[in-house]
């Protein structure tokens, strides 16, 4: 552990709310944003966000430094997350608090590139119904996917936050990435007006799709 | 080949196409894969239209809202510092295992009447807050907040900044207080007279207490302030009636509740008691 990292974790065991801030501050984006992929839902990443922070201050005396302390925060949002959704699947449609349309233009406006305001609905639809697929996969494949496809992380990585063999991450990955491609294919048979790949070219940096 | 089999190499290979993609087989993977794709159409034809699929993903952007309505500290900082203000004795409750109840009951007076006792093996969370008591008053611990006004705070100060104010400012008194409290939810043995001796310690400070919550302007502290008050009080009145000792007990547990977590998210509620 970086010496500066157990300074601050010191503190924050002593109760120093700058601390917390500061812990706060460095890690909330990347938990949240994996929240936010996990859920597609801003008022339950938000809820896993505050959580996952509660619990990690209020068992930040019991870590050890076994691990990084990333790796431990990440690890308590994922256990949020996985729970989260077994709680909730009875409860609600998982369709239920989605991305506000609204919401979603007013914020994705200034930062797309599209001047043109239909291929940028037609951007938002898609992006839709690729949250819907990937919101209908089982929870821990779900998250696999997100960690591997969004955060861009290697399998050995997910098969520490997540604690099973890399054999099982390969799997879920698999098994994810067949469902959204099957679920995908089948949605642009029964509408023609999809966006295909060619019209929407993604960001890809070096080697992520070879 | 066989069709057969081909058949069976392609389920042996079939997580290796996704990997593939992903760039993460080692090259002796990449090298067998390969030599598949060649003589094969079906795993091509597969390797493709997964390829076509996380292109299409790719294509959404979907990492552009990923940080959508991002929560900044001034956003958490009501639940997060709240549940924070009593951490240094939340974190571990039963701190005195290892003391005689002797021990227990004489350290637990001190810190209610804000002094120091040394040479007991604190932690060091503990130690930061004895040592808080520890600047009141040595000798005479009766009224540490007697003349001390409330430190200015800044016109629009956070609820982390208040809390902060008020615990300086109360020399920890709620942390404590929680100390009292705790002792009483979780232990029998303690004799009754020294937990409502070290409440009336307590008491002593209350005034104060309120007068800090009221130049704080903070509804909540001063809820706290007056909730708390009121438990203090009747866990010094030492009243032997069965019912009112439950009813207190209870009531005592709520408000270490609130003193350690406010109004946590409810869907958690369930999860949280599995852990």
């Amino acid at each position: 552990m970086p010496a500066d990292e157990r300074d601050v974790l010191e503190r924050v065991r002593a109760g120093d709310i700058d601390a917390v801030q500061a812990l706060f501050e460095e890690h909330r984006t990347r938990i949240y944003r994996v929240c936010l992929l996990y859920t597609d839902s801003p008022d339950d990443a938000k809820d896993v966000l505050q959580e996952t922070f509660m619990r990690a201050f209020r068992s930040v005396g019991r870590f050890r430094g076994e691990s990084s302390f990333t790796t431990w925060l990440t690890r308590i949002a994922i256990n949020i997350c996985l729970n989260l959704r077994r709680d909730r699947r009875n409860l609600e449609p998982l369709d239920a608090e989605r991305v506000d349309d609204q919401d979603m233009i007013d914020h994705e406006m200034p930062h797309t590139p599209l001047g043109n305001p239909e291929q940028a609905l037609r951007m938002r639809e898609l992006r839709e119904r690729i949250m819907a697929l990937v919101g209908r996969l089982p929870p821990r494949e779900r998250m696999a996917f997100v960690l591997k496809h969004f955060e861009e992380l290697k399998i050995r990585e997910i098969s520490v936050l997540m604690k099973i063999s890399e054999g099982t991450v390969k799997s879920f990955l698999h098994r994810a990435v067949v469902t959204l491609r099957e679920g995908l294919a089948g949605e642009r048979e029964t509408n023609d007006s999809a966006p295909s790949v060619a019209r929407f070219p993604g960001r890809r940096g070096p080697g992520r799709i070879s | 080949m066989s069709e057969e089999t081909r058949n069976t190499r392609c389920q042996e290979l079939g997580e290796d196409l996704v990997l593939h993609l992903y760039d993460e087989l080692s090259e002796a993977e990449r090298t067998a894969l390969d030599s598949h794709l060649a003589v094969c159409n079906d795993c091509r034809e597969e390797l493709r239209s997964s390829r076509d699929a996380l292109q299409t993903i790719d294509g959404a952007r979907i990492n552009q809202m990923a940080t959508f309505r991002l929560p900044s500290w001034d956003d958490l900082e009501d639940e997060l510092a709240y549940s924070l203000a009593p951490l240094p004795l939340a974190a571990t409750p039963r701190r005195f295992g290892g003391m005689s109840t002797m021990a227990k009951a004489a350290s637990i007076l001190l810190l209610a009447g804000g002094a120091f006792i040394a040479g007991l093996q604190w932690n060091s969370i503990a130690a930061a807050i004895v040592q808080t008591a520890s600047t009141s008053r040595m000798a005479q611990p009766p009224h540490p907040l007697d003349g001390t006004g409330a430190a200015p705070l800044p016109a629009v100060a956070s609820a982390g900044d208040r809390m902060r104010a008020f615990a300086e400012q109360t020399h920890g008194y709620f942390q404590r207080s929680r100390l009292v409290l705790l002792e009483f939810a979780n232990s029998d043995q303690i004799s009754d007279g020294t937990m409502s001796a070290a409440s009336r310690n307590l008491l002593r400070e209350t005034a104060s207490a309120r007068r800090v919550a009221g130049q704080i302007h903070d509804e909540r502290i001063q809820d706290l302030v007056v909730t708390l008050e009121e438990i203090l009080t009747r866990i010094a009145s030492n009243d032997t009636d069965a019912a009112e000792r439950a009813r207190l007990r209870s009531d005592v547990e709520d408000l270490l509740g609130r003193l350690e977590l406010t109004a946590p998210p409810e869907r958690f509620a369930q999860e949280r008691s599995r852990t």
